[in-house]
């Protein structure tokens, strides 16, 4: 658990950091040029610029939309969310001081999917889906968290056990409302928005949504080495004098809020949480202080690549979910092959 | 010992008595029909307990007026306004199947049927799991109108209903040729482009590949998903259903707008479809609705939903149908149904629902 320097490819994490940051600056441009309409690399500058400054308009209106009701939100979206999934993702894996966890692991997007078939079921209005989405993905990690304090003396434990419990209670809620879903439109619609798509992106929920997600990642970031504290286990972090447990509900408040807005925003999105902190710690150990700026980059790059995919490789739109698992894997994989890093 | 084999006798033939008889009856009360896919299947001549698993095919026994042979439908057609509104015994029928691939084999076989008529994919697991004997019917989403003619007669063999069949065949075929020596004559350039944006989000569609395709030539517009392939796909459980995304309606730029969830308002509002044509002309419509929503392969809506769309996008060219009326002949004349002008209205604003379990009347 330990910050180990045998292990890693250990790059110099601040050169690798500008390299990440060009690098999603590149992508992102890329995505905005690209889509299923042909909008001429320079007209998509020009339109882009015109946003900032007063450039004579000579493209249709409906150019205009496709990059700034479409296009934008869409990369914004991935960015955010991407980097999200993935700073919980890290944060959770040293909180919990177990590879295998996932920013899903308190029950978040089972709440989540349970509270937007609600919606999909009774209102199916988009927007109503998005809150109620984020309330019952809320509502079920403070489920957990309330369940995990009956039993105190192994609260990690605990955690992970109360979030299969209420998971398994949500995600049961959830098959029984599609089982009584109408099969002709609203079960469909259950089940595209459970495979996650970031189709449904737009200005307004950014709005909404953008700054809560940008300030549970800027407040993970900060307290990252904070999180080096808690891997090292329980007794010795208190032995230090740190106060584990409202370090603990701090990361799981952030990592919460962070995942619960994305799961609004994009449907369930897998895979990015559990694999991309594994990536970074491949190209820069295990030491969260170095860790979770690289993670967030690339998850955002990874994203943002993977969307890009998703809404241009055919003509109908991919489902993000089947898309970050084939992508993933075989990097995975490979990079596991590459470098036997400890996690 | 007379007496024993006198005895031995009279059991003998007790006992074996019915077995002859019951043989004897099976040659003579029995026929041969050929299913949808080619398969013999045997039925009895007087067929009294059909089970229908078809989703969208229920509304067939009406059409065919063979309603009193059913003894098993689907949760669809038991929960649909309309059929309730004219047959409200249809509640107390059994059903068994609720979605596809969902079929509760105890409630089938308390409902004894003597035929269980359904797709590949029900029909399998009701095969494999009774001694009902299974005919199959060809249902896909590429469903044309000659598709639904051959299941119209299939279903005609099994009832013994082949005029009632002529009549609804003679129906459509009269509607569809109507509909397009109004439609015919319009240039290439000036026809409307029409999307069906369906879902909460509006993004989900029918390929170019689907029956949907064909109701919108007939109609006389442009199909704006006519690129799009969606037949094989089962994303969602539905076959021919497909998201796509903003970028690409904002790229062909639709005339029309159809959408089956919320209503025109929410979109005229919305600013990510502010730049669509049909949305600053204000046409966006929600789609109809009557014992099925219309955009699927049904017999009730391969006859109106193509009225419905001509009469929409060009009004001008059919001033002399009044679609209320339309609507209350076809239901009246096919399906025996005498809808009040209200009903009408509402079946044609998509008001109309179909009440799942646990999902009363909410659209």
């Amino acid at each position: 658990m330990q910050p180990d320097k045998k292990t890693g490819l250990h790059f110099n994490t601040f050169k690798l950091q500008v390299f990440l940051v060009l690098l999603l600056a590149c992508v992102s441009v890329a995505a905005l040029m690209t889509g299923q309409l042909r909008i001429h690399p320079y007209e998509v500058v020009k339109i882009i610029l015109s946003g900032i400054f007063h450039i004579e308009k000579t493209w249709s209106p409906t150019l205009e939309s496709v990059l700034f009701d479409v296009r934008l939100p869409r990369l914004i979206a991935g960015i955010l969310v991407g980097a999200g999934l993935s700073v919980s993702g890290a944060s959770f894996q040293g909180l919990f001081r177990n590879p295998l966890v996932s920013p899903h692991i308190l029950g978040v997007s089972a709440g989540a999917g349970l509270g937007a078939a609600l919606a999909i079921l009774f209102f199916s209005k988009i927007y109503i889906v998005q809150l109620f989405s984020f309330l019952f993905g809320l509502l079920a990690v403070l489920m957990t968290y309330s369940l995990s304090r009956v039993y105190r003396t192994t609260p990690v434990l605990m955690l992970v056990l109360s979030g299969m419990i209420v998971g398994a209670l949500f995600s049961a809620g959830t098959s029984l409302l599609k089982y009584i879903a109408d099969p002709v439109n609203q079960m469909p619609s259950i089940v595209f928005w459970m495979l996650g798509s970031l189709n449904n992106a737009s200005n307004k929920d950014l709005i909404i949504a953008g700054p809560v997600m940008l300030g549970g990642i800027v407040v993970l970031l900060l307290i990252r080495w904070r999180i080096n504290l808690l891997a090292m286990g329980e007794e010795e972090a208190r032995s230090l004098g740190v106060e584990t447990g409202r370090i603990r509900a701090v990361i799981i408040f952030c990592a919460t809020v962070i995942s619960a807005s994305a799961v609004s925003i994009s449907g369930i999105i897998g895979w990015i949480g559990l694999v991309i902190p594994h990536i970074g710690r491949i190209l820069v150990g295990p030491d969260n202080k170095k860790l979770l700026p690289v993670v967030t980059l690339i998850g955002a790059i990874y994203l943002v690549i993977v969307d890009t995919i998703a809404r241009t490789a055919i003509e109908s739109e991919i489902p993000i979910g089947v898309l970050t698992a084939i992508a993933g894997a075989p990097i995975f994989a490979y990079l596991l092959r590459k470098n036997r890093s400890g996690w | 010992m007379k007496i024993k084999i006198t005895a031995c006798t009279v059991i003998f033939i007790i006992f074996f008595m019915p077995f002859a008889s019951e043989a004897a009856a099976k040659r003579d009360s029995f026929r041969t029909i050929t299913d949808m896919t080619g398969r013999k299947v045997e039925i009895p001549v007087s067929l009294s307990r059909v089970a229908l698993f078809g989703g969208p095919t229920g509304q067939i026994a009406y059409i065919l007026g063979a309603r009193k042979q059913l003894c098993a439908v689907t949760v669809a057609i038991r929960g649909s306004d309309l059929i309730l509104a004219f047959d409200p015994s249809i509640r107390e029928l059994p059903a068994p199947r609720s979605t596809s691939g969902h079929v509760n084999i105890e409630e089938l076989l308390a409902a004894n049927p003597q035929l269980v008529i359904a797709g590949t994919f029900d029909g399998t697991i009701v095969e494999k799991k009774t001694n009902i004997p299974v005919a199959y019917t060809e249902s896909n989403m590429d469903h044309g109108i000659d598709l639904l003619k051959r299941e119209i007669r299939f279903y005609a063999d099994v009832f013994q209903k082949q005029s009632r069949a002529d009549k609804y065949i003679d129906y459509l075929d009269k509607t569809i040729s109507f509909i397009k020596s109004r439609t015919k004559d319009i240039p290439r350039s000036k026809r409307k482009v029409i999307f069906n944006g369906y879902g909460p989000n509006h993004l989900v569609t029918l390929g170019g590949d689907t029956f949907m395709h064909e109701r919108i030539e007939t109609a006389g517009c442009v199909d704006a998903a006519s690129t799009i392939n969606s037949t094989g796909i089962q994303e969602g459980l539905h076959s021919g259903l497909i998201e796509i995304s903003m970028e690409k309606v904002l790229g062909w730029n639709p005339d029309i707008l159809v959408i089956d969830t919320g209503d025109p308002d929410e979109i005229y509002k919305n600013p990510k479809w502010k730049n669509i044509r049909a949305v600053q002309d204000k046409k966006v419509y929600k789609q109809p609705v009557g014992v099925f929503i219309w955009d699927r392969p049904t017999a009730e809506a391969a006859v109106l939903h193509p009225l419905w769309l001509a009469k929409t996008v060009y009004p001008e060219r059919f001033k002399d149908i009044n679609l209320v009326k339309e609507v209350q002949r076809f239901y009246k004349e096919i399906m025996g149904f005498n809808l009040s002008r209200e009903m009408a209205e509402a079946v044609i604003a998509g008001r109309l629902g179909i009440r799942f379990v646990g999902n009363s009347g909410k659209k």
